[in-house]
């Protein structure tokens, strides 16, 4: 008897009676202020949400999807041949997405759609269109990068590729 | 409301952030100095160079339009505007103020609208007394040929522009696109 006694005043101890919650309205905003806050810094800073408009990286990434630009990457390492990079274009909102293919010093050639660099023809296969473009050698001044989108089924003076500054250099998509 | 009742501190604390944030806001637009007029004037050059469609914003009538254009430019001028679009290789050059109007007025006819917004501006100082500036940016044109077709081109714009008599006048221009086989 004693026993029971004992479990019931341990039960009636460990229950909670909670007052009715009034709702703190400047506590919401603050929460959503900071919420909001911090995501517009993460997407200005570190994961720009980009869509993607044009198909010159395709099948790669086709248009109209989607993806985040993770700007950071590019204070902490260096573009590795092959890599996709984003590339800041002009204006406040436009970037590009792009292949990295030839570094400063190095040159670059276009024979019947292989790319040579430093003379030596570059297995592509992300390439999967046809492709019959023709470009003469040309050296990758310093402080530039040679780019071009996987999709060169259109005639080459359509296409956006070619040396851009390195300092464009933007980021990387996530996936 | 009661709970947007602040102590005294704490409203003090919330004018002073109010104060600071407009003392910030004032800072970065408003200020009047040199780099600020610069900039200015780089933002009324690409407003008069911007068009409308027809029935819509503002478009400038020939006449006052031939002055006011010229007005950006000094009399000597040094401009190469390059590119390639839609298998189109096109230059744009001018040596005088008189060639920038003409030039203005020849090609504008062939786009029916067009809007230019600038970023990455960075604008110094060639002089100690402030009168001859260099301005890097960079420049995204959106808008439509008379035929219909879209266009949409980024350039790297570098400037000079010189004070002549109280005013900001473009005596280089360059735009260079950002991307190119060249």
């Amino acid at each position: 008897m004693k026993k029971d006694t004992g479990e019931k005043e341990q039960e009636e101890s460990t229950t909670f009676v909670r007052p009715p919650r009034q709702r703190d309205w400047r506590l919401i905003c603050i929460r959503i202020g900071i919420i909001a806050g911090a995501t517009v810094m993460v997407c200005l800073f570190i994961l720009r949400p980009m869509v993607i408009s044009g198909g010159s990286m395709m099948p790669t990434y086709s248009s109209r999807g989607f993806t985040f630009a993770f700007l950071p990457y590019f204070k902490l390492y260096d573009p590795q041949r092959q890599q996709i990079v984003v590339l800041k274009h002009a204006g406040f909102n436009t970037f590009l997405l792009k292949r990295v293919l030839a570094f400063p010093g190095e040159t670059v050639e276009i024979h019947d759609g292989v790319l040579y660099v430093n003379g030596k023809a570059l297995d592509e296969p992300y390439v999967k269109y046809p492709c019959k473009w023709n470009l003469t050698r040309r050296e990758v001044p310093k402080g530039k990068i040679f780019v071009l989108g996987d999709n060169r089924s259109m005639p080459i003076q359509n296409h956006m590729g070619g040396m851009i500054d390195r300092d464009r250099l933007a980021g990387i998509p996530i996936w | 409301m009661a709970g947007f009742h602040l102590s005294k501190q704490k409203w003090f604390a919330l004018v002073v952030v109010i104060l600071a944030t407009a003392d910030a806001i004032w800072f970065f637009y408003f200020r009047s100095d040199d780099a600020t007029a610069v900039r200015k004037r780089l933002r009324e050059a690409v407003a008069f160079a911007e068009k409308q469609p027809k029935g819509t914003g503002l478009n400038l009538q020939a006449a006052g339009a031939a002055h006011t254009l010229g007005e950006f430019f000094a009399m000597e001028t040094d401009i190469e505007i390059s590119g390639y679009s839609r298998g189109q290789t096109y230059t744009l050059t001018a040596a005088t103020r008189a060639q920038v109007v003409s030039s203005y007025f020849m090609l504008r006819p062939l786009i029916t609208s067009l809007s230019v917004s600038l970023a990455e501006i960075d604008v110094s100082f060639l002089d100690d007394a402030h009168d001859t500036a260099s301005v890097k940016c960079s420049a995204m044109a959106t808008g439509t040929t008379q035929n219909g077709d879209s266009f949409r081109e980024g350039r790297l714009i570098s400037a000079e522009l010189v004070r002549e008599d109280g005013e900001w006048r473009f005596r280089t221009l360059r735009a260079d696109p950002v991307i190119s086989f060249e």
